[in-house]
């Protein structure tokens, strides 16, 4: 029996909500992981050497931003999943069902833009070498 | 144009004229409009001075570095005329062709580098020898993009007019590409402006494109094998507009140049 | 010789590694499974749901058990592997693994998407969702595939 409450979708849209909500949670994390690669962002980056981390547009030294931009592209992506789920709370069947579809396509050309952007990047990208320490020999 | 060998050449090579020197030499410590008064008022006061064509191409550089080449042109005309055959004359010839290239009058910037071309020393020959085939190459890549814009903007006004009913609400298929505007249009705020102005055009032409496309598509649906022509032709179309976008900013050699090398980063 | 750990968990670097790279394999198993099995489900094999919902949690499982194995070698490999070797001797290696983590990056959300819509699909149910699950499940296939090979080209010019 469905539920009468106004403010509860019904259920047969409560899966594809749901679906929707993960679809966007996916769209909010790749366009974030976009714009954060695209243009300078202040992250979190990593110092491997000396075991700490940093706050900033650019690091200084040996340092990854990759947890950082992770952790970044995460909480957007759950800002997403709670915006959509609070949108669809209470859409019909065939609303539900139109918002999965937007958020499947938006997350696929973001998925195949985004990965297109990193190769362009890196295709020629010449690596800045560190320093070696005293007495490495390459195995 | 690069203004910095120019600049370099008439520090190293200046006639020992204190004002001359004293006047180039505190470039970096005044505006730029303040030099140019300074040596203004030499030039009128030195006309026959060897170095008089010298300072009206060094205020013209002056003048190109800060974009305003409408004061420039005024300077080049200038040294061209009244120190015709002489080092400086030539200088103001070439610069007054490149602004004849910049302004897309490529048939008088070319007459003007074959002039230079002609001459009997070996380094103007070579410089409009090269110069002529730069603008050649130029003047091809402009016929094509306003062939191609002409093109782009007729295809949309056709589409649209054909399919006036569907054009609202918008297509799927621009609800379906609205994220990737969307990151394009940010992406372009941290680029150079040129490459924004780019980057904006292919985004936004993008989107019309689609939308007009699409709405021809909702209007009149065509078989398989029409669709698979159109989709053939909006691929042309994405190309052309890539095109018309790097041409139109001048970003040609530098999207060559990217293609060949891969990006900086 | 350089300093042995002085990144973090440096030590276990090879096992991690060659964990990641055990998980990774299966995960390419259970993607390739369900991209068929999925598309399938969409096409009306509704039999094979059972199966859906088995290879939707060991994707789940493997991609996440992946990553985190992945992240948690990586300060090693960022000085020791790309920092001392790659980035002077094999720059094109370098660049390749900097593709592999940032696609698999990419994949994440939708491998957990896969997880939370697969491990529970009832094709009677759920129809509208069947699209999407093979959507997801053949995006994944692909960035696992993708990013596999790129792994494996890598540890092949060097691992640890």
């Amino acid at each position: 029996m469905s539920d009468p409450r106004p403010d509860i979708a019904p259920p047969e849209a409560q899966g594809v909500a749901r679906a929707a909500g993960l679809a966007f949670f996916g769209t909010g994390y790749l366009l974030s992981y976009f714009v954060s690669t695209s243009v300078p962002t202040p992250l979190l980056w990593y110092y491997p050497l000396e075991r700490r981390f940093g706050f900033g547009v650019r690091a200084t030294g040996l340092a990854m931003d990759f947890y950082g931009r992770f952790l970044l592209a995460f909480a957007v992506g759950g800002v997403a999943l709670l915006v959509s789920r609070a949108v669809l709370a209470r859409a019909d069947a065939a609303r539900c069902a139109r918002a999965l579809r937007l958020g499947m396509v938006w997350s696929g050309v973001l998925l195949a833009f985004t990965a297109g952007l990193y190769v362009y990047l890196l295709w020629a990208r010449t690596p800045f070498a560190i320093p070696l320490p005293a007495g490495y020999t390459p195995r | 144009m690069n203004a910095l060998p120019l600049f370099a050449l008439l520090v190293l090579t200046a006639a020992g004229d204190p004002g001359f020197d004293q006047i180039v030499g505190k470039v970096g410590e005044q505006s730029h409009d303040a030099s140019c008064a300074q040596m203004q008022a030499w030039v009128q006061a030195h006309p026959q001075d060897p170095n008089a064509g010298r300072g009206l191409v060094w205020m013209a550089e002056l003048r190109l570095a800060d974009h305003q080449l409408q004061l420039a042109r005024p300077l080049l005309e200038r040294a061209a005329h009244d120190y015709a055959g002489t080092e400086w004359g030539w200088h103001g010839v070439k610069g007054l062709a490149d602004l004849d290239a910049a302004s897309h009058h490529y048939d008088a910037a070319i007459a003007a580098y074959r002039q230079l071309e002609a001459l009997p020393s070996p380094y103007w020959r070579y410089v409009g020898k090269m110069a002529v085939i730069s603008a050649g190459e130029e003047q091809l890549r402009f016929r094509i993009y306003l062939v191609l814009t002409a093109a782009l903007v007729g295809g949309v006004v056709f589409r649209a007019s054909r399919a006036r009913s569907a054009l609202w609400p918008p297509p799927e298929e621009l609800t379906y590409a609205l994220p990737v505007v969307l990151v394009m249009l940010v992406a372009a705020m941290a680029q150079p402006p040129e490459e924004a102005r780019a980057v904006v055009t292919v985004a936004l032409g993008g989107a019309l494109l689609l939308w007009a496309h699409g709405a021809q598509l909702r209007a009149h649906p065509p078989s398989t094998l029409s669709r698979l022509l159109l989709g053939v032709i909006g691929l042309g179309e994405a190309a052309a507009l890539l095109y018309c976008a790097v041409v139109a900013n001048d970003l040609w050699m530098k999207f060559a140049e990217t293609v060949s090398n891969g990006a900086e980063r | 010789m350089i300093e042995d750990h002085q990144t973090f968990l440096a030590g276990a670097a090879r096992a991690l590694l060659v964990l990641h790279a055990l998980v990774a394999l299966g995960g390419v198993g259970a993607t390739t499974h369900l991209a068929l099995v999925g598309v399938r489900l969409w096409r009306g094999a509704h039999h094979l749901a059972r199966l859906a919902r088995t290879y939707s949690q060991v994707i789940g499982a493997t991609y996440a058990g992946a990553f985190l194995l992945g992240l948690s070698v990586y300060p090693h490999y960022r000085y020791a592997v790309r920092g001392l070797y790659l980035d002077r001797y094999e720059p094109w290696a370098s660049n390749l693994f900097d593709m592999k983590e940032n696609i698999a990056a990419l994949g994440l959300p939708l491998a957990v998407a896969l997880f939370v819509v697969g491990r529970r699909v009832e094709p009677a149910r759920d129809r509208p969702l069947l699209g999407y699950l093979a959507f997801l499940a053949v995006a994944v296939w692909v960035v696992i595939v993708v990013t596999a090979v790129m792994g494996l080209v890598v540890t092949e010019v060097r691992g640890v």
